[in-house]
């Protein structure tokens, strides 16, 4: 059932076993997947927003928000209504890298607390949900399909191949709507607006959820999944942290910090083989785009985070035209060559300085109003472009090609490109010094209180999150409502 | 002596005359060389057949600056490097030099001074050809007879095709008018070209999206005309046309009845249906939804259509915008006023009430 509380302001249920705060993909996926395993359980899930996109009005609360040496779009990388930011989502995916979860001498911060092996059956499930229609990654099958359109890379390279796929794109709130309406089991409550928790030793007692005309309601729940998205998540517990135990994640020092976004930079071009197609491709267990990346053991040697690049054909020529390739007595191969540009998906290295902090304004629920302070370490991407040396070395010496690197001045003062991936600032860890939630997903010190978001990451690769948010979000429907009697296997919705 | 030792003692000499190391007697008696100081007629056939390379020989010939007799210089080392002596067939030069480039990037051995990671043997070959031949032509952007026309891909449908002088169509959020190509597996680096200049487009699976970026947009919509529009594979050299972009004369806009004039809309032409009953539309679509029509010879391609505070779902293409109309808005009687809206400029226009009537008493059955 979809209720709208903007239209009938008593609907709100006095109490429920789970009450899932925030309509995205997580809050969507935990709250169908705990609907579907318990049958016999309540859920509730509530949405801020309604079924489309709200006026300007609505999104008050991130106004002014942002400070830093780069301006973040606050208001305009939040979708706040059903689906959530699935509804702007490219719907690229792929899981994170093993190295991803490894702790990482040379990457500060880094390492997450859970295996890549403990995620993987979770990432099949999430790839369901998402709508792909194959969970195969692996660069050998995948590379040998796209042939002569990509480099051709050998084992002993610096460099190896990894491949995004796509969702439709999925959004969430229309995919799945029949079923949020139908679930007999669970309540969807639009233009509800969670504001307060209520606590009751470790063990969150009650939500106060405020609705579009001011008023106010509460709601009891045995469970509680924050799934507001990295950004409204963190400022949620932020705003709870003064009524939270003392021991909780909520007092944790690193709640608000280690806010990260993926960044593109431009620091190079190339002239390389011709008709390099590092694009959306046809394949017949659905589209793939390559990236080139480097291995794990060179990301070490070379002390780079694990970034990606791209080959973008470039129409302008530089100063070295790409028919300086056709000299083979200067070591090239044969064949035709162009020019390109190469486009960089740095993975951040979690950064403490780069934070969401709570300010003295309050949003129309009387909410505090956040700031962010983002932040790039220059070493994130310093190293990966230092790295270019090395694998223009390697191209040079195989005869494919030869790099130009930019100076830094070129490009490093611009506006970065931005994912739109809001990660990091309620990290995952083993305690709560270092971070808010256990790898279960719980928050520490806590009893009942969980969040499903990408705000959990503790480290971030370069591939888009959504899938990691979902795969993360199903895991933590199945730790909350493990009756295995429930119908889960392929069932999807 | 051996015809290839000949060739070899001819180039010795050649290189002697144009850089004024030999005397007038040393060039005039032609000596066999001596092995392994001075490059041989097939390596000079290949230095001077290698093309673009000025600049990367620009950071050895700026480090040589004051440096007496750089040829020189440069040959030495290269016989050095390469290791070249009496033995040299016709043809080694060329392997032997591309091999000490690939070994020049696995030994890490770069080109100083410039921002190409370049060997630093093939700078100092790029170098010696200058001094040797001078500069090779200037890279250039490709002239427009260089293409072929042909087909890149099979384009299925392509728009908007025309707009009005002055008036930008399929507006972007950087401000551009948006062109859309449907197209199924375009190449990434793929260009168009619009009126003459090439433009940049965004490829994706089933759709190329290009359009009237920065100073084109003004520069085309200023002046009524036709521009050729084309698909660009520089890669290929073919140049695919696809047609005309279209840009009229400006139709005069809507004046209201309070005198003011519309800056984005014409006067409505006619439009309807303007009544129908409860539950039955006059203009029935599949699913029972009603369809509104509005001629207009110009709207803003971001126009809604409005009935009562309802958006409709609403084309807008050129002379007509239709709207279709949800069942849920036609199950009580009344009267609606039909208006359009523009996000874009803000202004809305009133199109006319839509009268719905109550629904006919159902016949007796017999």
């Amino acid at each position: 059932m979809i209720l709208d509380l903007a239209h009938r302001g008593d609907g709100l249920p006095g109490e429920c076993d789970v009450c899932i705060l925030g309509g995205g993909p997580a809050g969507i996926v935990a709250a169908l997947e705990v609907a579907r395993r318990r049958p016999d359980w309540s859920v509730v899930l509530l949405e801020g927003g309604g079924f489309s996109m709200p006026p300007p009005g609505e999104l008050d609360a991130y106004v002014g928000g942002s400070t830093g040496e780069h301006p973040y779009p606050l208001a305009g990388s939040r979708l706040r209504f059903l689906g959530g930011t699935s509804n702007h989502w490219g719907g690229w995916c792929r899981p994170l890298d093993e190295e991803d979860f490894a702790t990482r001498s040379w990457v500060p911060l880094s390492g997450w607390p859970l295996s890549a092996a403990e995620l993987a059956p979770w990432y099949e499930r999430a790839a369901t949900w998402c709508e792909i229609g194959s969970t195969e990654y692996a660069q050998a099958p995948l590379s040998q399909a796209l042939g002569a359109s990509i480099l051709p890379i050998e084992d002993s390279s610096l460099l190896c191949h990894k491949y995004f796929r796509f969702s439709p794109p999925t959004r969430f709130g229309r995919r799945y709507r029949d079923e949020l309406e139908q679930a007999p089991n669970l309540q969807v409550m639009l233009h509800s607006n969670a504001v307060r928790l209520d606590w009751d030793g470790e063990r969150v007692s009650a939500v106060q959820v405020a609705r579009a005309d001011g008023g106010k309601a509460m709601i009891r729940a045995k469970q509680v999944v924050v799934a507001l998205g990295g950004i409204e998540t963190t400022r949620f517990l932020l705003a709870n942290a003064g009524s939270a135990p003392d021991s909780s994640g909520l007092a944790s020092p690193m709640l608000g910090r280690c806010f990260a976004d993926h960044f593109g930079r431009t620091p190079a071009a190339a002239i390389l083989p011709e008709k390099l197609q590092y694009a959306r491709s046809d394949h017949p267990s659905g589209a793939i785009m390559p990236v080139l990346a480097l291995r794990p053991e060179a990301q070490e040697s070379l002390g780079t985070g694990d970034f990606c690049l791209t080959l973008v054909p470039q129409a302008t020529p530089g100063n070295l035209s790409s028919d300086y390739a056709n000299n083979r007595a200067l070591g090239f191969r044969d064949g035709g060559y162009w020019r390109y540009r190469l486009q960089f998906i740095f993975e951040p290295s979690p950064n403490p300085d780069s934070r969401i902090v709570l300010t003295d304004e309050r949003d129309r629920f009387g909410v505090p109003r956040l700031r962010l302070d983002w932040r790039i370490r220059p070493s994130d991407f310093r190293a990966g472009v230092a790295s270019l040396r090395e694998i223009g070395a390697e191209l040079g010496s195989l005869g494919l090609g030869r790099l130009r690197v930019f100076d830094e001045s070129e490009y490093a003062a611009q506006m970065p490109g931005l994912g739109l991936h809001h990660m990091g600032s309620a990290r995952m860890a083993g305690n709560s010094e270092g971070g808010v939630v256990d790898p279960q997903c719980r928050v520490h010190g806590t009893e009942n209180l969980h969040v499903a978001s990408s705000a959990v990451f503790p480290a971030f690769g370069f591939s888009n999150p959504t899938l990691t948010i979902v795969a993360l979000a199903a895991r933590l429907a199945a730790q909350l409502a493990p009756d295995p009697t429930a119908q889960v296997a392929g069932r999807t919705g | 002596m051996r015809r290839r030792d000949f060739i070899v003692g001819t180039s010795g000499l050649v290189v002697g005359l144009s850089a004024g190391w030999f005397g007038r007697e040393w060039a005039l008696r032609p000596r066999p060389r001596r092995a392994g100081t001075r490059l041989g007629a097939d390596a000079w056939t290949t230095i001077e057949g290698l093309e673009h390379t000025d600049a990367l020989a620009d950071p050895v010939m700026d480090a040589m600056a004051g440096t007496a007799d750089p040829l020189s210089v440069l040959e030495r080392g290269l016989v050095k490097r390469l290791g070249i002596g009496p033995d040299l067939e016709p043809g080694d030069f060329a392997d032997r030099l591309s091999a000490a480039i690939r070994q020049d990037f696995k030994d890490r051995r770069f080109c100083k001074g410039t921002p190409w990671l370049a060997s630093e043997l093939e700078c100092q070959v790029a170098a010696l050809r200058r001094l040797k031949y001078g500069s090779a032509a200037p890279v250039a952007a490709m002239e427009p007879e260089a293409y072929a026309e042909g087909t890149i891909v099979e384009v299925v449908d392509w728009g908007q095709r025309e707009t009005e002088v002055d008036t930008p169509f399929n507006v972007q959020s950087d401000g551009h008018s948006g062109i859309w190509i449907k197209a199924k597996g375009a190449p990434p680096w793929l260009r168009v070209e619009i009126g003459g200049e090439q433009v940049s487009a965004n490829v994706s699976e089933n759709v190329i999206t290009t359009g009237l970026y920065g100073d084109l947009q003004g520069r085309v919509l200023s002046r009524e005309g036709e521009y050729p529009i084309a698909l660009i594979d520089e890669m290929s050299r073919v140049r695919q046309p696809l047609g005309v972009f279209v840009v009229r004369p400006r139709t005069p806009r809507l004046v209201r009845e309070d005198g003011t004039v519309s800056k984005v809309y014409c006067p409505i032409e006619d439009w309807g249906p303007r009544s129908a009953q409860v539950g039955s539309p006059a203009n029935p679509q599949p699913g029972g939804r009603e369809a509104f029509w509005i001629k207009t010879a110009c709207a803003p391609s971001n126009a809604r259509v409005f009935l009562g505070q309802s958006e409709l779902r609403t084309t807008v293409s050129l002379g007509l915008i239709t709207a279709s109309v949800p069942t849920s808005l036609l199950a009580a009687a009344g009267s609606f006023p039909v208006e359009l809206h523009d996000r874009d400029s803000g202004e809305t226009v009133f199109v006319g009430m839509y009268e719905l009537g109550a629904a006919s008493p159902e016949p007796p059955r017999p």
